[in-house]
């Protein structure tokens, strides 16, 4: 073994050993097995200073390569090949830099990330507060979790102060549409499914305002309910537009159905007549069943009983006549629309009878009752029964036919058809129907279709023309059964 | 009401109106049959009694009008009360030209629907009553020789029984004994009635 440099400067003993007392290693080149290389050397004073080898020995390999040489001294020379620790070291810096190169691009992320979510929480924040609509967060325990601004513009109250107070929101509905609003709100707190409603509220400084409300649930994770999102869009220019047509509309609705009902005067009378014919033939006939020696008294219970039946039917008639004279209140009830139909059917009786129109009724066993104003519904099917019966008078009586058929359209809502066997719509025409004094007759007032369209359009359904197959035409109209709810 | 077997035919297609007229009706110990429209009635074998018809006008498929005309068609002589919702001048007057007894507005009393049920059937009485003697005399006219009815043919034409017998070629006392026969045979006690049912013989086309 050769050796560089003298190992003398390391060989003077420490004080005692430890850490600190450890001696710090010289490098040298070393000639081993017949190989040089480069290795550190620490020449130790005594055994206990063993330990502190430790930080030195990076691993078993190295240990099993140190040279350990006493001397006679009583010295020990440890010697560590220095090319393994290179490789190590470079090793180890690489992993650093690698764990380093981690490190930044994680900060990085996370920097991004926290900087989005500010981002977005001052933009989305920004939104709500600016947003036009009045929009608020109510939790499933009715306190208000967010209130957008804007609910000041709409109602005069201050978003705090509806934060403040949770039955503010109750309190500022309108007294008629309070029901409306609380059906609507427990609805959209039970249902947990969107809705929307229209009511009117009233501000802060008196005025009346038209509020359309749609509300959503907000689930959360796991579909955990966390209340309810709602906006409310101040309406009311168009809710005053809205009232002032409908308003045109049912006046003039009201007059054509004047119209009709002195079109349809004799058949009218007609229709009172029978059970007043009825009741009078009853009467008489009871009156002589009594006058018997042996009064017949089953035959006047049973005229008794028809009387009053006739009676019934009767008072119907008039009903269906006053109807068709008075406006329509504005108040929308549950309308079943088969009966529309066979209301106006009994109206049209004699009218039919008088052209020799059979009528061929289909109507679906069980529809659901719609949202509606039951005597413009029944204009409506009076104009278009009308219309199909002026369609077929150049028909001899015993072909004049009329189908009539409802059914229920899952999705739609409920879908009427009214299909005669008449002259059939030129093509030419279909699309000016609807239009207002559009009319093919000679006394026709062309407002019959229009009005129709007008009120189907009001229920939020549709009306439109077909031409059959082989001949005529057929009107279908369709309802929804669900609609906005609407005062 | 005398004409206790008489039947009245009601029409209508108003269940209510039809069951009320029934009732009415038998109130007044009349027997009734009711249909509900007039193929119904037209579908049902002719009534053999006397009786009468009550018709609405106004009804689906063939109306009070038309069947009045498709029973005139068919030889039936029934006579027919209109009853009407409205008073149709030019209806009504259609009606009683082809025959009606009477043309009613709803709502009518009972006297009046009654009065004119109780023509109708005196009518379809009479009717019914000079129907069977004429078929009888027809039977009778039927029971002579064809010298009988030669002889009665000249005595309708006022002949003498002189002159009768130069034409027949027979001698006077032989025309007296068919004479004498056919008067007999016919049923009549004088000239006059003879003559009157030979008429209805000729009138029935024989
Ligand atoms: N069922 C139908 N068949 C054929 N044409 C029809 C039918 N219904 C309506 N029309 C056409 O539409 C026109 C407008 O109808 P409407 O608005 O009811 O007015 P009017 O009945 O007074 O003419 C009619 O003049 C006719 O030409
Ligand atoms: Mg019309």
């Amino acid at each position: 073994m050769r050796v560089k440099e003298s190992a003398a400067s390391q060989l003077k003993a420490p004080a005692d050993p430890g850490r600190e007392n450890f001696p710090s290693p010289w490098r040298g080149f070393v000639i081993l097995g017949g190989s040089l290389f480069l290795a550190e050397f620490v020449v130790m004073i005594c055994l206990p200073y063993l330990p502190e080898l430790k930080p030195w020995v990076y691993n078993v390999a190295d240990a099993a390569l140190m040279l350990l040489l006493a001397s006679p001294a009583g010295y020990f020379l440890v010697l560590r090949p220095l090319h393994h620790h290179i490789r190590e070291r470079r090793r180890t810096e690489e992993e650093l830099l690698l764990t380093n190169e981690q490190l930044r691009r994680e900060i990085a992320v996370r920097r991004t990330a926290e900087g989005e979510l500010v981002e977005a929480e001052l933009r989305y924040r920004t939104v709500a507060n600016f947003t036009y609509d009045w929009e608020y967060w109510e939790t499933p325990e009715h306190a208000l979790r967010y209130c957008s601004p804007s609910c000041e513009r709409i109602t005069g109250y201050s978003a705090p102060e509806f934060i403040a107070d949770p039955k503010l929101q109750e309190q500022i509905i309108h007294p008629e549409d309070a029901d409306l609003w609380r059906d609507h709100h427990h609805g959209a707190l039970a249902a947990r499914e969107a809705k929307i409603a229209e009511f009117r509220i009233r501000r802060k400084d008196g005025d009346i305002r038209w509020v359309e409300h749609t509300s959503q649930p907000v689930l959360g994770e796991n579909g955990i309910f966390l209340g309810v999102r709602a906006s409310n869009r101040d309406v009311t220019d168009r809710k005053i537009k809205e009232l002032q047509t409908q308003q045109l509309r049912r006046e003039l609705s009201h007059v054509t159905r004047v119209t009709t009902a002195g079109q349809l005067a004799a058949s009218l009378a007609h229709e009172l007549n029978q059970p007043l014919t009825a009741i009078s033939c009853n009467a008489q006939a009871a009156e002589r069943f009594l006058a018997f020696d042996k009064p017949e008294l089953n035959e006047v219970q049973q005229a008794l009983k028809e009387i009053w039946h006739d009676s019934q039917r009767a008072g119907g008639v008039i009903r269906q006549l006053r109807a068709l004279f008075t406006k329509t209140s504005q108040q929308r009830s549950v309308v079943n629309f088969n009966e529309v139909i066979e209301g106006t059917l009994g109206l049209l009786r004699s009218e039919l009878v008088l052209n020799g129109v059979s009528v061929q009724l289909e109507l679906a066993p069980e529809l659901p009752g719609l949202q509606g104003d039951r005597i413009e519904l029944q204009q409506v099917v009076l104009n278009l029964i009308l219309n199909a019966l002026e369609a077929m008078t150049d028909l001899p009586p015993h072909r004049r036919r009329l189908r009539l058929c409802t059914k229920l359209e899952k999705s739609m809502g409920i879908q009427a058809d009214f299909q005669d066997c008449g002259s059939g719509i030129p093509p030419a025409q279909l699309s000016r129907l609807f239009e207002p004094f559009f009319t093919t007759k000679p006394t026709g007032m062309g407002m019959g279709l229009t009005i129709c369209h007008s009120i189907i359009e009001a229920h939020g359904g549709r009306l439109w023309a077909v031409n059959n197959r082989d001949r005529g035409a057929t009107f279908h109209l369709m309802l929804p059964i669900h609609q906005k709810e609407t005062v | 009401m005398k004409n206790g077997a008489a039947t009245v035919f009601v029409v209508d297609d108003d269940a209510s109106v039809r069951k009320a007229l029934a009732r009415l009706i038998q109130s007044v110990g009349l027997q009734t049959k009711t249909f509900a429209s007039a193929q119904e009635l037209l579908d049902q074998a002719p009534p053999e009694g006397p009786g009468c018809i009550v018709l609405d006008v106004r009804m689906p498929g063939l109306n009070g009008l038309e069947l009045q005309a498709e029973l005139t068609g068919r030889n039936i002589q029934t006579p027919i009360v209109f009853i009407t919702g409205h008073g149709d001048i030019q209806m009504s007057v259609r009606a009683m030209k082809s025959g009606a007894v009477d043309f009613l507005i709803k709502p009518f009393n009972d006297k009046e629907l009654l009065g004119a049920i109780k023509t109708a059937i005196e009518k379809d009485e009479y009717f019914k009553a000079a129907q069977t003697e004429h078929s009888e005399i027809q039977r009778r006219h039927q029971t002579l020789t064809p010298r009988e009815r030669e002889v009665l043919g000249l005595v309708v034409k006022g002949r003498m029984n002189k002159e009768i017998a130069a034409e027949l070629g027979a001698a006077e006392k032989t025309v007296k004994v068919h004479r004498a026969r056919v008067m007999q045979k016919m049923q009549v006690q004088s000239v006059a009635e003879l003559v009157r049912a030979a008429e209805r013989v000729a009138s029935l086309g024989s």
